[in-house]
């Protein structure tokens, strides 16, 4: 009987476990499918530039919300790193690329940029707060 | 019917122990009811301990009740479960409330409703954590229905076909439910492949529209229903109700592959390519328990329906799987999706491929298995005209007094007379 017992009990918190495991995994990769399809590559618009621009390449899976979420999360990175920096940014979003990848560009830089910024953004330029 | 052509079920002198030769039980073959587990000496200390209770108080009575309960419950192993489920579904039908917002809603029937409907006019069903406890409820279910079915209806049917011998009414009760269970999920499941475009097992179409978040009511009655079935059985083996016989083991792996495709196909949405699976595998489990069982009752046609048998283990367990095996390895890839996108649950990707590959085939592998000592029998049948089951495992060498359960109440009631 205690065998039974101890058969059950772990069977059924082994199946528990690895059912948590596999669910969980789909919920969380579900909700942050951005992080699992896309990544995102900071780089100066030209070499000694002060403007950098954000790209975002991934799998076909990552589409333009996926690639506005990674935008978003580097400049919250960004500026927590880099608290006493005041920045500014702007995203532009190209429906017209062929490419959904090259869809979404972002640009910043730190206020004192913000003049060289203006040339890249056809969009609003937004203070990273 | 000459002797020799009988398949006789007797014990092989030479036979190896420590094998699983020759077995052809498959999954839910095996078991005997609940009360098989029963010994004799705990059976007689529960009666003398309810006949000579004596009633002075309260207490004494609550006592004398929750005995009588338990012995209620040993000899009518089917009680329990069928009151729980008479009471959850009382309480669902009394509550007026047959919507998603009733707690008792998603034990009783599917959740996860939506607006969709498919080509049929079927209202179409997404997939969550709710589906777990509709599995569980029917794993109650199911444990009522494979005792009350075999103890109050076949056991009977059994001694009225002359079927005497103690250990020969078990296996014929658990033959005759397992004619009765997938005689009704084979049809079920069919008809409900019929409804999609896979028709008779088009392998083309798991992967068209691939991926199958959602799917229609009947199906998800089916694939959840069919879960709860192997849930049963699963816990059957864990908690070893029943003697765990040679090859436990493989019966072990079988239930863990069977559980890993059931899970890992439901919720991966590779639910076309599961109810192909189901249906191969429980076709021929039908036709194995009727040539099991008309080979108890000596029947004269036992050997055509062996062949029978034979024909459909071969084409549903070998040819089928390897077709869908095949698709597999050359459909998966080439048609409908196939990349990982977590967003819409789409999985069918370079990394699910192999994985549903190694699922299937060693599930095949045990196929396999049984196939060669199904085909040694055939050709011993055919060219030696000797008909033998020299399972290793045989149920022939079981003591009758091992299956109290299903001794008869008259020799119960001698028994009990002689203490």
């Amino acid at each position: 009987m205690v065998n039974r017992t101890k058969n059950i009990v772990i069977s059924l918190l082994s199946v528990v476990v690895v059912i948590g495991s596999v669910e969980y995994f789909k919920i969380w990769t579900k909700e942050n499918y951005d992080t699992m399809h896309c990544y995102t590559r900071v780089n100066p618009v030209v070499d000694d530039s002060k403007v950098h621009k954000i790209t975002v390449n991934g799998t076909i899976s990552c589409d333009v919300k996926a690639q506005n979420l990674q935008i978003n999360k580097k400049l919250t990175k960004l500026k927590a790193q880099q608290q006493d920096v005041t920045y500014s940014y702007c995203v532009n979003d190209d429906s017209s690329a062929e490419k959904v990848i090259d869809k979404v560009v972002a640009y910043y830089a730190d206020q004192d940029n913000e003049l060289g910024l203006s040339e890249y953004c056809t969009g609003s330029i937004v203070q990273l707060l | 019917m000459p002797d020799s052509l009988k398949v006789s079920e007797n014990t092989v002198g030479n036979r190896r122990r420590g094998s699983s030769v020759g077995n052809m039980a498959t999954v839910g073959q095996h078991g005997l009811s609940l009360s098989t587990t029963i010994s004799k000496d705990s059976k007689h200390k529960r009666l003398r301990k309810l006949n000579t209770q004596k009633v002075k108080n309260k207490q004494d009575l609550l006592a004398k009740f929750y005995y009588s309960f338990l012995e209620l419950n040993f000899r009518m192993t089917w009680l329990s479960p069928l009151l729980v489920v008479v009471s959850v579904l009382t309480c669902y039908l009394l509550s007026n409330n047959y919507t998603e917002s009733n707690p008792l809603h998603m034990f009783i029937t599917i959740s996860y409703k939506t607006d969709e409907i498919d080509d049929n006019g079927y209202y179409l069903y997404d997939k969550g954590p709710k589906d777990f406890a509709f599995v569980f409820f029917y794993m109650i279910f199911f444990t009522f229905f494979r005792e009350f079915v075999m103890s109050v209806l076949l056991k009977p049917m059994a001694y009225k076909l002359k079927v005497h011998k103690t250990g020969k009414v078990g296996r014929f009760t658990e033959q005759m439910y397992s004619i009765v269970y997938y005689g009704i999920s084979s049809p079920f499941g069919m008809w409900v492949m019929m409804k999609l475009p896979v028709g008779w097992f088009n392998t083309y179409y798991f992967y068209e529209t691939y991926p199958h978040k959602t799917i229609f009511s009947w199906m998800k009655v089916f694939y959840l229903g069919q879960a709860a079935f192997w849930s049963q059985q699963a816990v059957v083996v864990m908690l070893q109700l029943e003697k765990p016989r040679k090859d436990f083991q493989e019966l072990v792996y079988h239930h863990i592959i069977t559980m890993c495709l059931i899970y890992a196909s439901y919720t991966f949405n590779f639910t076309w390519i599961g109810i192909a699976i189901y249906l191969t595998m429980d076709i021929s489990d039908w036709f194995l328990s009727l040539s099991k069982v008309l080979n108890y009752l000596d029947a004269a046609i036992t050997p055509v329906f062996f062949v029978l048998f034979v024909g459909s283990w071969i084409y549903f367990r070998h040819y089928l799987n390897i077709k869908i095996l095949w698709s597999v390895l050359t459909e998966f890839e080439t048609v409908g999706t196939y990349r990982l996108d977590y967003q819409n649950g789409a999985y069918k990707c370079f990394i699910s491929k192999p994985i549903v590959f190694v699922l299937l085939f060693a599930l095949h592998l045990l196929n396999l298995f049984w196939l060669f000592f199904i085909l040694r029998i055939l050709y011993r049948y055919i060219f030696q005209g000797v008909a033998k089951d020299d399972r290793s495992d045989d149920e022939d060498s079981e003591d009758e007094d091992d299956y109290e359960g299903y001794s008869t109440d008259s020799e119960e009631d001698s028994k009990e007379k002689k203490e």
